[in-house]
C-alpha cells in the first residue's frame, strides 16, 4: 500500500539507522557485515522509491523467496565461518561468540519485509527488528560514534512512531488479516488467543478531517515536518525522564559485559597487559592515587614535572603470539641487600635523613585499583644508605628495597600492601631518565637466573628480529650508529656487546617516538588477527597506544640481544592544591626499561666490571596533542564532555555511581544558595519566554486566520451554513450533485426559493477556480460573498413545521 | 467503564516488554546503553500517557441525534467534537454496540475548533441495541497507552426491519382488486371515458405505463404512443395489522418466515409513509396492545416502524387493540400481514370490525414486492 512521503521517510530512516548501528558495531568483529550493511541500505533505498511508493511490492511468495535466498547465503556464510578454526565463532565462548553472527540475519529481515505488502503488524515487526538490531549493537560497541548513531536512531524512531500512530489511527494502514480463533485447549495455550482476550481487536477506524481537495494530501498526511520538530522535543523530554532513573538505578559491582575483549579503559588494569585487544580506548578519569609533595623544609612543593612518570610494575615474559605480558620468569630478590642491617627507624621520632643535597618527599596514598605500588620514576637509591621508600606499620616504619626487576618492595615479611608510604626523591636537572642507582650483576653472563637471561628471551619465529636488523643496518649506513655494533660482539654470548646497548636502545626509542612512521591513537585496531599483536603493529597498523609502543621497543631490543622489560605505570599528574596532586587512571602509561651497563666507577679502570642499571625509555610519541590536552576552551570542554560521558554514561558502575552521588550531594550542599537563585532566575526567564512565544503564536494565528487557507473559502462556509440547516452533504456526493439536490429542496420553500441557485453558483465558482485553474478574482469573490450572505439570511427565517417535512427527506442527523 | 482510564494498547504492552528486556539485559550485563534505551522507552510511555491525558481533557463531544436505521442499509453515526482549549488536540471517538463499532480519529483539532464527525455503519439485524457511551480515546502521539474518557451517555440504537422494494402503483391496484378481503381477485371496473373530469391531459408514453391508459386517438394523430394523465386521486388510508407468528417450537424456517413477514410489513408501511400523499396510517402489532397511528410521513413511518424493530416472535397473536381497528373511513385499505399460513386472524378482524381485511404473507404471490436481499 503506498504511504505518504514523511511516514515512509521516517520509517526507512529509522530502519536504516538501526542497520547502520549494527554495521558500525560489527566493524571490529566481522568487517564483511559492515559491508553487508551497505547492501541492505541500497535495498532499502530501492524499496523506498520502488516498492512502497508506487504500490508495486513483491507478492508474499516472491518476497519470502527473496528473503529465503538471502537467508540461505547468510547460512552458507556462517557455515564457512564455522569451518575456519580462526573464526570468531570458534574462538569465542558460546553463546557470546554467536552474537556477531546474528547481525546479518537481522538485517536480512528488514528488506525482506519491506518488499512485502505490509499491514499494521508488519510495520511493528519492522520497528521491532530495528530495535533488536540496536540492542544487539549496543552489546558489541559503545564508542562515541556509535552513541551518535543511536541518538539519531532514537530521534527518527520517535518521529516514525508518531507518524505511524497517526496513519494507523486514521485507518491508512491496513489491519492484519483476521485469523481463525483457536478453540478448546489450543485457546488456553495459544499466546495469540491470550493476546486477543487481553486486547480485543478493534475495527479499522476512519478519520474526520477537512477535505483537502482532489489529489492533494490529506491534513494528516501533511504532518511530517511539524512532527519531526515535535519529536525532537519529545525525545528530549524522554531523555530527561530517563537520565535520573538511569543514574539512580543501583548497579551491580560485577564486571561489565565483555564479548571477547575487556572493556578498554585507560588505567592500570589489575589484569596482565593484553595487546590483542581492539576498540576505542576510553578515558577513565577515576583517581588512582594521590601524592602530597613536601620540600626539605616541609613546605608544599608545587612544581612536580607535568610529565613525571610513576612506576608501578614490570613485566618480563611475553607470550607469543597471544600478545600478553606476565611477570613470571625472574625470581624477585633485592638486588642490593644492605651489607649491614639498617635499623628500622623509631615510629615516634622518625625523620627522614638527608640523602641528597636537593631532595623532596612524596607521600603516596592509594585510592583506586592499581596493580602495584607506584613510585616516582626513576627511583634513586643511595648505596649503603637508607632505602628511599618507607611505610609505617603498627610496629614502626619499614624500609623498601629495590628488587632485581627494578621495582621496590618492603624489606622483611609483609602482609598486604600498604596504602600509604613515603618516598625521598632526588631533585635534579636533566631528562629524568638517568637513575642514580646502579647495581652489580654476576659476570660473566652465564647464570640462567640472571635477569639478562629472561630479559632477552625472544621468540625466534617472529619477523621482528629481521626488522630490527634492517633498521640497524640502515642506521649504520646513515652513520647514526657506529659499525662496531656489528663487529665487536660479546665474546661469550656472541651477541651485541654491552657497551653499545644503551646507544642502540636509544636509537630504537627515537625511531619509534620521533620518526613519524608510527602514530599514537586510542582507537586500537588489528589488521591481521592471526598475527602477533606486536608484529601487526610494527608491520601493518603502525598505530596504537603506549602499550603497543613500549612492547614493540622491548621486543625490538630483545631481538638484537639487549635485555629489556615492559613497565606499566602512570605519566603526568593533576594539581589539586598546595603540594597535593592526584594521578588518575587516564594518566596510565607504559614504557620500556632497558638493562644497560656502564663501566664501573668503583673498580679499577680496565677491570672490565660494569655497573648495571635499569634505564627507562619512553617510545611513545608526544601524546599531548592526541589527547587534546590543551587549555583551549573548546577542546578542553570537548575533552571534559567525553570524559564525563565515558565515566558516567557508558562506564557508569557501582563505583562511579558512588563517586557521582558523593560529588552531586557535595555540590548541592556547597551551592544550595546559588542553585536556588539560579532556579528562580530560570523560572523568571521561562515565564517571560513562554509569554513571548504565546504572543508570537497568537499574532501568527491571527495572520493565518486572515489568510484564506483554501482558494475558495466561501464554499466551505456555504457547506457549514447548509449543514447547520439540515442540508448536509452525503458521503460520496460530488459538489455538483450536492448543489443540485440542495437547490431542488430550497426551491420548495417560499423563504428559500429565491436563494435556491446559490449552491449552484458557488459550486460553479469552486469548479472554475479549483479544477479549471481560473483566477480567484475580486468579481467572483464579491459574487460568492453576496450569495452566501443571502443564503444565510434566507435560511435564518423560521420555517413552518407543516412545510418542513418537505425540506429534505434525508434524515436530519445534526444536533440543530 | 473501568476506573482505570489509562489502558495500554497491544503495541504498548509489547513496547513495555521490550523495554523491560532491554533494562534487564543492560543491568545484568552492565551494558549501560541498553539500560538507557530501556529507560528512554519507559520515558516515552510516560510522556505518551501525559500527552494523551492532556488531549482527552481538552475535547468535548456531543452526540448527534440518532435516528432509526433500516437493517441491511447504511446508517450514519455522528457527533460534534469541540476543542475547548487554546492548544491543539488529536483524539479518537469510539462508540460500540452489539452490532457496530464506530471509531473515528479526529486529528489536529485546532484550538476552539468544532468539527462534525460521522461514520457509517451497516446494521444487519433489526432490534434495539444499547450503545456504549461515546468515549474519547487519546493515544496521541505514540499510541502506546490510551487515556479513555467517557463523554456521552449510552443511547438505544433502533434498527428497523430490512425493507424491500414496493411498487406503490401495483400495490394500490392489487389492494383495489382484493379489497373485499376474501383474497379473491376481482376485475375492477374499466375507467369510463365519461370520467373526463379526472383526466388532466395526455403525455408521451413511458416504460411502465399501463396499456389501458394509452390514448389511441392522439397516438394515431401524433404517430407516437401517448397516454392519459389523471389528476391524483384521493389518498388511500391504510390499516395494517402485523401478525408475527411462530409455532411454539419454531424451526429456522419458521423464524425466517416470520422475519420475512416483518420485512414485508415494514416495506409496505414505509412505502405508504414515503409517498407524497398524507393518508392516515395505522400500524397494529397483533399480540400486543401497542399501535401507532398518524399522518403518513417519513418521521411518522420511522417512529411507527419502531414497533416492528423489537417485535417478538410469538404464537400468542390474538390479542388486538380494538380501538385501533374502529372508526375507519371507507377509503381505507385494511391489510393483515402474517407469517402464519393458516391464520384465522383475518376472520377475527372481520368479525371484530365488520370490514374484510386483505391477508398477505411472505409466501403469497406479490408482483408489487421485491424482498430485501440478504447481506445487502
Amino acid at each position: 500500500m503506498p504511504t505518504d512521503f514523511a511516514f515512509r521517510l521516517s520509517t526507512y530512516l529509522t530502519l536504516a539507522l538501526g542497520c547502520i548501528c549494527l554495521g558500525y558495531s560489527e566493524w571490529d568483529y566481522l568487517p564483511e557485515v559492515s559491508f553487508f550493511t551497505g547492501v541492505v541500505t541500497i535495498l532499502m533505498v530501492v524499496a523506498f522509491f520502488r516498492a512502497d511508493r508506487r504500490g508495486n511490492e513483491l507478492s508474499l511468495v516472491a518476497a519470502n523467496r527473496l528473503g529465503a535466498a538471502i537467508g540461505a547465503i547468510a547460512v552458507i556464510w556462517i557455515v564457512i565461518h564455522y569451518r575456519r578454526p580462526d573464526s570468531l565463532i570458534n574462538t569465542l565462548p558460546w553463546p557470546a561468540g554467536g552474537l556477531p553472527f546474528l547481525a546479518p540475519l537481522l538485517m536480512i529481515l528488514v528488506p525482506a519485509k519491506l518488499f512485502r505488502p505490509k499491514h499494521v503488524g508488519d510495520w511493528w515487526a519492522l520497528q521491532g527488528v530495528g530495535l533488536v538490531s540496536v540492542g544487539l549493537a549496543s552489546s558489541l560497541c559503545e564508542d562515541l560514534g556509535f552513541v551518535v548513531l543511536v541518538t539519531l536512531y532514537c530521534l527518527t524512531g520517535v518521529w516514525s512512531l508518531t507518524l505511524f500512530y497517526i496513519r494507523r489511527a486514521s485507518g491508512h494502514v491496513p489491519l492484519p488479516p483476521v485469523t481463525v480463533a483457536d478453540t478448546g485447549f489450543a485457546s488456553w495455550i495459544s499466546p495469540a488467543a491470550w493476546f486477543r482476550t487481553m486486547f480485543p481487536p478493534r475495527s479499522r477506524p476512519t478519520v474526520a478531517e477537512p477535505f483537502a481537495g482532489i489529489g492533494r494530501p490529506s491534513p494528516t498526511e501533511r504532518l511530517g515536518r511539524s512532527h519531526f520538530f515535535r519529536s525532537v522535543r519529545w525525545l528530549a523530554v524522554g531523555v530527561v525522564v530517563a537520565l535520573p532513573l538511569f543514574f539512580l538505578t543501583p548497579r551491580s559491582s560485577s564486571m561489565q559485559w565483555e564479548l571477547f575483549k575487556s572493556r578498554l579503559e585507560t588505567g592500570s588494569s589489575m589484569d596482565a597487559p593484553d595487546l590483542s585487544r581492539t576498540g576505542e580506548l576510553r578515558v577513565n578519569s577515576e583517581p588512582a592515587f594521590e601524592v602530597y609533595a613536601r620540600n626539605s623544609d616541609g613546605s608544599p612543593m608545587n612544581d612536580i614535572p607535568a610529565d613525571q612518570r610513576w612506576r608501578v610494575a614490570a613485566y618480563t615474559e611475553y607470550h607469543y603470539p597471544q600478545g600478553k605480558w606476565s611477570k613470571g620468569g625472574i625470581p624477585r630478590v633485592h638486588v642490593t641487600p644492605p651489607e649491614q642491617p639498617i635499623p628500622y627507624p623509631d615510629s615516634s621520632s622518625f625523620e627522614y635523613p638527608k640523602l641528597w643535597d636537593k631532595q623532596y618527599r612524596l607521600e603516596f596514598r592509594i585510592v583506586g585499583k592499581i596493580a602495584g605500588a607506584p613510585v616516582s620514576d626513576p627511583a634513586d637509591y643511595l648505596a649503603l644508605g637508607p632505602p628511599p621508600i618507607v611505610h609505617e606499620t603498627p610496629s614502626g616504619f619499614r624500609y623498601w628495597g629495590q628488587m632485581n626487576d627494578g621495582s621496590f618492595s618492603p624489606l622483611g615479611s609483609q602482609i598486604g600492601r600498604p596504602t600509604t608510604y613515603w618516598q625521598i626523591v632526588h631533585e635534579r636537572n636533566g631528562n629524568g631518565e638517568e637513575p642514580f642507582h646502579v647495581f652489580k650483576l654476576a659476570e660473566p653472563f652465564q647464570n640462567q637466573t640472571d635477569p639478562r637471561t629472561k630479559l632477552t628471551a625472544f621468540p625466534q619465529e617472529t619477523r621482528i628480529g629481521t626488522l630490527a636488523n634492517q633498521w640497524l643496518d640502515r642506521w649504520i649506513a646513515e652513520s647514526r650508529l657506529p659499525a662496531e655494533i656489528r663487529t665487536s660482539l660479546n665474546p661469550i654470548t656472541l651477541k651485541m656487546n654491552e657497551i653499545h646497548h644503551e646507544r642502540v636502545a636509544r636509537a630504537f626509542r627515537d625511531h619509534l617516538a620521533y620518526s613519524g612512521e608510527f602514530e599514537y591513537t586510542l582507537n586500537l585496531k588489528r589488521k591481521e588477527r592471526k598475527l602477533d599483536p606486536i608484529e601487526d603493529f610494527l608491520f601493518n597498523t603502525k598505530a596504537g597506544h603506549c602499550e603497543r609502543f613500549a612492547a614493540a621497543l622491548v621486543m625490538l631490543l630483545r631481538s638484537v640481544g639487549i635485555p629489556a622489560q615492559f613497565v606499566l605505570g602512570y605519566k603526568g599528574r593533576d594539581w589539586l592544591d598546595d603540594g597535593h596532586y592526584v594521578i588518575r587512571q587516564e594518566h596510565a602509561h607504559a614504557w620500556a626499561e632497558v638493562l644497560v651497563s656502564r663501566p664501573s666507577t668503583d673498580e679499577k679502570p680496565g677491570s672490565g666490571n660494569r655497573d648495571w642499571l635499569f634505564l627507562s625509555l619512553d617510545p611513545t610519541p608526544d601524546i599531548s596533542s592526541t589527547l587534546d590536552k590543551t587549555d583551549d576552551g573548546v577542546f578542553s570542554a570537548g575533552r571534559e564532555g567525553r570524559r564525563l560521558f565515558a565515566n558516567y554514561i557508558i562506564g557508569l558502575n557501582a563505583e562511579s555511581q558512588k563517586v557521582l552521588t558523593k560529588n552531586v550531594s557535595s555540590f548541592f550542599e556547597k551551592n544550595i544558595g546559588w542553585l536556588v537563585a539560579f532556579a528562580i532566575v530560570l523560572a523568571i526567564i521561562g515565564f517571560v519566554v513562554r509569554n513571548a512565544i504565546r504572543r508570537t503564536r497568537q499574532s501568527r494565528d491571527t495572520i493565518l486566520d486572515a489568510t484564506p487557507a483554501d482558494p475558495v473559502p466561501w464554499y466551505a462556509q456555504m457547506i457549514a451554513i447548509l449543514t447547520a440547516n439540515g442540508h448536509a452533504m452525503n458521503d460520496g456526493e460530488t459538489p455538483n450533485e450536492y448543489a443540485d439536490r440542495v437547490a431542488e429542496r430550497l426551491k420548495l420553500q417560499p423563504e428559500t426559493a429565491s436563494v435556491a441557485d446559490v449552491p449552484t453558483t458557488v459550486t460553479q465558482i469552486l469548479y472554475e477556480v479549483r479544477y479549471a485553474q481560473r483566477d480567484w478574482t475580486d468579481e467572483r469573490k464579491t459574487i460568492a460573498e453576496r450569495a452566501i450572505r443571502q443564503l444565510a439570511t434566507a435560511l435564518s427565517k423560521p420555517i413552518s413545521i407543516q412545510e418542513n417535512r418537505h425540506a429534505d427527506p434525508r434524515p436530519i442527523d445534526d444536533i440543530e | 467503564m473501568s476506573r482505570f482510564r489509562w489502558r495500554p494498547t497491544r503495541e504498548g504492552f509489547l513496547w513495555v516488554v521490550c523495554a523491560c528486556i532491554m533494562l534487564a539485559a543492560g543491568l545484568i550485563k552492565t551494558i549501560n546503553l541498553l539500560v538507557l534505551i530501556g529507560y528512554l522507552m519507559f520515558g516515552l510511555v510516560g510522556l505518551n500517557a501525559w500527552l494523551a491525558w492532556r488531549s482527552a481533557n481538552r475535547v468535548s463531544v456531543a452526540r448527534a441525534i440518532a435516528i432509526p436505521s433500516f437493517a441491511g442499509r447504511e446508517a450514519v453515526r455522528a457527533a460534534i467534537v469541540t476543542n475547548d482549549a487554546d492548544k491543539g488536540a488529536s483524539i479518537t471517538i469510539l462508540e460500540t454496540s452489539a452490532i457496530h463499532s464506530a471509531e473515528v480519529f479526529v486529528p489536529a483539532l485546532l484550538p476552539n475548533e468544532t468539527r462534525r464527525i460521522s461514520t457509517t455503519i451497516h446494521p444487519q439485524v433489526r432490534g434495539r441495541y444499547e450503545t456504549s457511551p461515546i468515549s474519547i480515546i487519546a493515544g496521541y502521539p505514540f499510541g502506546l497507552i490510551e487515556y479513555i474518557l467517557p463523554a456521552e451517555p449510552s443511547v438505544t440504537l433502533t434498527v428497523l426491519p430490512a425493507i424491500g422494494l414496493v411498487n406503490s402503483g401495483k400495490l394500490r391496484r392489487w389492494l383495489i382488486r382484493t379489497g373485499a378481503g376474501d383474497n379473491h381477485i376481482r376485475r375492477p371496473l374499466r375507467r369510463q371515458s365519461n370520467q373526463g373530469a379526472d383526466v388532466r391531459g395526455v403525455r408521451a408514453y413511458r416504460p411502465g405505463d399501463s396499456p389501458r391508459d394509452i390514448h389511441w386517438r392522439t397516438t394515431a394523430r401524433r404517430n407516437e404512443l401517448m397516454v392519459r394523465e389523471y389528476d391524483s386521486t384521493e389518498p388511500l388510508d391504510v390499516l395494517m395489522v402485523v401478525e408475527v407468528w411462530v409455532p411454539p417450537a419454531p424451526t429456522a424456517a419458521d423464524v425466517e418466515r416470520a422475519e420475512a413477514a416483518i420485512s414485508l410489513a415494514a416495506s409496505v408501511f414505509w412505502s405508504w409513509c414515503h409517498s407524497e400523499e398524507q393518508p392516515e396510517a395505522t400500524l397494529v402489532l397483533a399480540g400486543s396492545k401497542i399501535w401507532r397511528t398518524g399522518r403518513a410521513s417519513d418521521g411518522f413511518g420511522l417512529e411507527a416502524l419502531g414497533l416492528l424493530a423489537d417485535a417478538p416472535l410469538s404464537n400468542a397473536t390474538h390479542l388486538l387493540p380494538l380501538d385501533a381497528l374502529r372508526r375507519r373511513s371507507n377509503r381505507c385499505a385494511r391489510l393483515l400481514i402474517t407469517s402464519n399460513p393458516n391464520t384465522t386472524l383475518a376472520m377475527e378482524l372481520n368479525a371484530a370490525t365488520g370490514v374484510p381485511f386483505v391477508c398477505v404473507g411472505p409466501a403469497s404471490p406479490m408482483a408489487w414486492y421485491e424482498p430485501p436481499v440478504a447481506g445487502k
